[in-house]
């Protein structure tokens, strides 16, 4: 194991869940991180606290599996796993939440035979558990009331300023939507923050395209700001421009306009320097078109000329944005921290 | 003790099994990836 890759708990909350004993994901996830051996060492004595006895025991026979209470820890030649389930012809594990099943025979066969039982006492369960309960709903609640808020000033924008009046608009107010989506989804990929949605998008075109494209030099403009960030700040300023004024509507198109030539750039980069497809990237350079062709089809571009000030704010505001999103990235890269 | 007495009770029907001392279960390390038990691969006709 490297020096900066460390358990994230799962196992022991996996375990508790299968154990069927009350606990909050977020206690318990920190009480295994705090744990001084993160071994079944310290496993044992952490669920003592919780209420729970166990037990190491070395087999004399790995086919003994079927006498053991379930679930059990069982070690591996590759690693430990949470047993759930054992019958004549397959063995069920849990591993980093996955559930996966084995031939009886080759699962028998990759234990070292050391496994570890659990036996929930009448008490067993989180300490405090009630407060901890209470604090992981207020987290949650808060999270869905400024999903719900963000939510419903975009409705409310969208309606008072009539955006719903014109095809165009009600598209360029969704394409920036997803813009912000798929930029934030390429932001967390850049600071190597795991997502199942960005790994799903990924794998469409290219497996791991994604990743190795962010690895690359040609992912930093001039070595200082990541693209994802520009194309975050690039759809979130464009999509708060569009709701709160979207009399500049016309500078929003021109702003498009200027960053056309950009997609071509990382279409040539990805498939003749790199040589992977990139899904998000591709995504965004999409949407940039899907873009010009609704200012086109609103005869929004001819709002742009003659040119007036208020370009020149929105490009200042783009550029504070992306100058923002690059100062708060070294705070929120996993690697980095 | 209760605690004794059921995982004791366990241990008892399990043929040559033995309690794992403290260094032992110290020695057993969490993995950071995704263990998978694969079917064994069909060797390559040469």
């Amino acid at each position: 194991m490297a020096d900066n890759e460390h358990p994230d708990g799962a196992i022991f909350v996996d375990f508790l869940r299968c154990l069927g004993v009350s606990h909050t994901d977020s206690y318990s996830l920190a009480q295994f991180q705090a744990m001084p051996f993160q071994t079944l060492f310290g496993l044992k004595k952490l669920l003592d606290r919780y209420g729970i006895d166990a037990e190491g025991i070395a087999l004399g026979n790995n086919n003994d599996i079927d006498k053991l209470p379930l679930p059990f820890i069982a070690q591996t030649t590759k690693g430990l796993v949470i047993v759930t389930a054992v019958d004549n012809d397959k063995v069920t594990y849990l591993s980093q939440s996955e559930e996966e099943t084995a031939e009886r025979c080759r699962f028998t066969a990759s234990m070292t035979g050391n496994v570890l039982i659990a036996v929930p006492r009448p008490d067993a369960g989180e300490p405090d558990y009630g407060a901890h309960r209470f604090s992981d709903i207020a987290n949650r609640a808060k999270s869905w009331v400024l999903a719900v808020c963000a939510a419903g000033l975009i409705i409310y924008l969208f309606i008072s300023n009539h955006l719903y009046s014109h095809v165009s608009t009600v598209l360029l107010t969704l394409i920036n939507m997803a813009g912000v989506y798929i930029g934030w989804l390429l932001v967390e990929k850049s600071a190597h923050i795991k997502n199942r949605h960005a790994d799903a998008v990924c794998s469409v075109v290219e497996a791991g395209g994604c990743d190795d494209i962010l690895e690359t030099s040609a992912a930093k403009f001039f070595g200082i700001f990541g693209w994802s960030e520009v194309g975050l700040a690039y759809f979130s300023v464009s999509l708060l421009c569009l709701l709160i004024f979207p009399q500049y509507i016309g500078s929003l198109a021109l702003i498009n306009l200027i960053c056309l030539p950009f997609s071509f750039w990382s279409v040539w980069y990805q498939k003749f320097k790199a040589k992977t497809w990139c899904t998000l990237c591709l995504c965004v350079q999409s949407m940039l078109w899907l873009l010009f062709f609704c200012y086109l089809g609103g005869g929004w571009l001819k709002e742009a000329f003659p040119l007036r000030p208020e370009i020149i704010v929105l490009g200042v505001t783009y550029l504070t944005v992306m100058l923002g999103i690059n100062a708060l990235m070294p705070l929120i890269d996993r690697q980095k921290r | 003790m209760e605690k004794t007495n059921n995982i004791d009770n366990i241990i008892s029907n399990l043929d040559g099994a033995r309690k794992l001392t403290a260094l032992e279960l110290n020695d057993m390390r969490f993995s950071v990836r995704k263990t998978v038990i694969t079917p064994k691969k069909l060797r390559p006709k040469k």
